[in-house]
This record gives structure tokens, sequence and C-alpha cells, in this order.
């Protein structure tokens, strides 16, 4: 009798703790381009800071488009499922304020990444950045931040300043992290 | 004697079922108790606080990780003092990790970007509200400013047009302040936020993973100074430029406006 009397204290026991351990339990736990400094690149997607990213970097883009597209296309479905409700009620509330961006709805061609996906954040190796300029004209991010060449001829023309490197000419922009330097046309009568 | 044995064996069955239904009850209890908090509600209630406060400043230590073309990742890191005032108004000073400091700022008529180290600063005409411009600085000008969806009065909006999931992790007081962990998930981003319990639920540290990107990257924030009891001077606001400063473009106007035509290649002479 005491043995039964033990066992069924223990099991008790055993009922208590184990009962309190999972309550507490359940939640998710665990531990939880521009040569500078020594040639390391500065550039990433996390630059940028935002909740939304639309593409990796430079260096192993097409590895990682092709890894997205395999990502992206499980999730998309799910994403699509999830999001078809509030998508909807984010247009009637965004509706009224659609107007007011330039260039019209401001989701428009960028959903689901947002207005401020990290376009910004391509990346551009170090010394690669005049080809991934050529090779991208339209990211401001692959243009270098020093002069392309040594000692580029200056010259102004038109309130611009523009800086010979050989055959190429550049004028210094403001680009998504600081001063780059980006091809131009060669001034007038050059 | 046995009858006494029985009335004693009876009394320890009965105990010993009183016993099984309180650890079962306890346990039910304890569930109760421990109910995880509502992470979506959390979230919201802390960009409702935000986006609803006229002035606020705070200080941003944040890094990120930029993986180099051999897979090893470098992190960097800045400082930024954001004050901002609704519904016109912006300053972010940024003092970066290898000491050049830079400067973003909105009068309600333009914004100004300016570099301290070069000497350079571009300038762009856009009247209207902080919200107006922030979204024309990153998108249209495609420029930088981490975190800029935290200025925005619309906040909450965007936390619901993009968060897909968001779950509890728990309560923690290793930053300071009581705060409740919680992560979540946009269609690109894995993000987890850390906001102060109580009636002041602000973001005490952030940390966003770019899963998609190669390397997976973070960007990390701590948030300190929160101070919603600001009357900053006009004068901050206002960009003078310094004796020597030039006025160059904004990279993505030059590449509309004036970009550099692709070069035929020579000639090659003979046959």
């Amino acid at each position: 009798m005491k043995r039964q009397l033990s066992m069924l204290g223990g099991v008790s026991l055993a009922v208590l703790l184990t009962s309190y351990a999972y309550a507490r339990g359940g939640g998710a736990r665990g531990g939880g381009g521009f040569a500078r400094a020594g040639g390391f690149s500065r550039e990433s997607p996390a630059a940028g800071g935002s909740f939304a990213s639309r593409s990796g970097s430079m260096q192993g883009r097409q590895e990682s488009r092709q890894q997205y597209a395999a990502n992206a296309q499980s999730s998309r479905q799910q994403e699509l499922n999830s999001l078809q409700s509030s998508r909807e009620q984010a247009a009637k509330n965004l509706q009224s304020s659609a107007q007011q961006y330039r260039g019209g709805y401001p989701y428009a061609g960028a959903y689901p990444y947002g207005w401020d996906a990290a376009a910004v954040g391509a990346a551009a190796a170090t010394g690669a950045a005049i080809g991934a300029a050529a090779a991208h004209p339209s990211s401001a991010a692959a243009y270098p931040a020093g002069p392309p060449c040594g000692a580029p001829m200056a010259t102004a023309a038109g309130g611009i300043t523009y800086f010979q490197c050989g055959a190429a000419w550049y004028t210094q922009a403001y680009g998504s992290a600081g001063p780059v330097y980006v091809p131009v046309n060669p001034p007038p009568g050059h | 004697m046995s009858g006494f044995m029985a009335r004693v064996h009876g009394y320890f069955k009965t105990v010993g079922a009183l016993t099984l239904i309180a650890g079962a009850v306890l346990a039910m209890v304890a569930a109760v108790g421990e109910k995880k908090p509502d992470a979506r509600q959390i979230m919201m209630r802390m960009a409702d606080y935000l986006s609803k406060a006229p002035n606020w400043s705070v200080t941003v230590h944040s890094a990120y990780d930029a993986v180099q073309p051999d897979g090893a990742k470098v992190e960097w890191n800045d400082v930024r003092k954001v004050t901002l005032v609704r519904p016109d108004r912006l300053r972010v000073e940024t003092e970066r990790s290898d000491g050049a400091h830079t400067l973003v700022v909105f009068d309600g008529k333009q914004i100004t970007t300016f570099d301290e180290r070069a000497k350079v600063y571009a300038q762009a005409p856009h009247p209207g509200t902080v919200d107006d411009a922030v979204v024309y600085f990153v998108r249209d000008l495609g420029m930088r400013l981490p975190l800029a969806v935290l200025l925005l009065s619309r906040f909450p909006e965007e936390l619901q047009q993009r968060v897909q999931s968001v779950n509890y992790v728990e309560k923690t007081m290793t930053l300071g302040v009581p705060a409740d962990h919680i992560v979540g998930r946009t269609a690109t981003v894995d993000f987890q936020l850390w906001i102060a319990e109580g009636d002041r639920p602000l973001p005490v540290r952030a940390v966003l993973t770019y899963r998609n990107a190669p390397g997976q990257p973070q960007f990390r924030a701590d948030f300190a100074d929160w101070n919603f009891d600001i009357e900053p001077l006009e004068s901050l606001f206002t960009f003078t430029p310094p004796e020597g400063a030039k006025k160059i473009p904004f990279a993505t106007a030059v590449a509309k406006v004036m970009p550099a035509r692709p070069r035929q290649p020579a000639k090659q002479g003979g046959k």
C-alpha cells in the first residue's frame, strides 16, 4: 500500500510539474564597392535598414536570384492567400492618400517590397565599381566614391564640374551612401 | 483492524485523487496565467504611439553586416540622432564608425543631405510633410535612411501592410527596461523587436535579417534617449552650407538627366 501511495503521489507531482512546465514553455526560444577601411565593402542590402528588401548584393546576384525565385515560388502562393484580404483592406485605406505620391500609387509595381526596398543597397565590390556602373547605369550604389582615376582633369561647364579620366567623363553626385563619381556625357565642346 | 486499514486506504485514495485534480487545476491556472501576450497588438501599440507623437528625438546605435566577396561578414556601425517635428521638420545627424559625419535635413520645403568630410551637399525641393519627404528621399532619390518607416505618420498602416506574421518570444529585463521581445516576417525580411512595457511602448532594439540576400546579412539598432518633450529651434532644420561646401546633384538625377552615352568600340581597321 505504501508503494501505491508513493506511486500516486509521484504521478501527481509529475503531472503537476509537467503541466506547469508545458504551460511555461511553447514560446519561441533560443539564443538569441566602396573601398573603405582595409578595402572591405560597406555595401549591403542590410545597410538600408528597411523592413523590405528587393534584392541581394551584386556579388552573387545571379545565384541569389535563382535562390530567391525558388524561395519565392513556394511562399508566393501562401503570401497571396494570406494577404489577399489585407491587401484589399490596405488598398481601401490607402486609396485616398495615394494621389499625393509622385508616380501614383505608392505600392504600384513594388509590392510586396514597399517604397523603401533595398534597391539602394546594391553592392559594388571594391575595384569593380566602374565596371559595375557601366553594367548597371541606374544603380547609384554602383558608382565609385573616389575619383575613378589618379588625377582626373577637372573642367567646369554650365555650372557643373566634369572630371576626365582618359576618354571617360564623370561628375560628382550624391549617391545612396555618400558622394560618388557618376559617368556622364562629355561637356559641350569635348 | 481490517476496517481501520480500509478507512486509511480509502483516505489515501481520496487524497491522491484530490492531489491529481489539484495538480491539473494548478496547471490550468498556470497555463491561463502564462498565456502569451498578443505580439501583433504589442507591435501595433508601439507603431500607434510613435505615429501619433507630434515631436520626438532619439539616438540610434545601429550596425549592419556587409557580406564580402569571400563570404566573410564585416559589421559597420554608426550613431544617428533623429529629431522629428510633425508635420514637416526632420533632422538626422549621423556619425559613421570611420568618423564621417553626414546630415539629412528637411524644412518643409526642401530636403538636403550633407557630407562633412567631402564638403558636398545635395538638395532637392519637395514641399510637403515628413511622410512625403521621406518617401521621396528614399524611393525617388534612391537615398538611404535606415528605419525610415518609423518616421512616418502612417507607420501602423505600413506595418499592417507588410507584416505577414508576428509572434511573442518572451519578456526580458536585460535591456535596461522591461521589454517584450517579438519576432515577425515581411515578404523578404525577418525582424525582431524589443518593445518597452508600460504606457510608453517604445522600440528598445530591432534586428532585421535579409533572409533572401546572400549571407543573410542583418541590420541591428539600439534606441536610446527617447524624448517626446522637445522644442527644437527652427535653425535645427535649416541648412546653411558651410564655407567652401559645394552643391552637387543627386546621383539618380544625374543618371536620368545626363547619362553617359554608351561608347562605340573603336572600329577595327583593315578588311
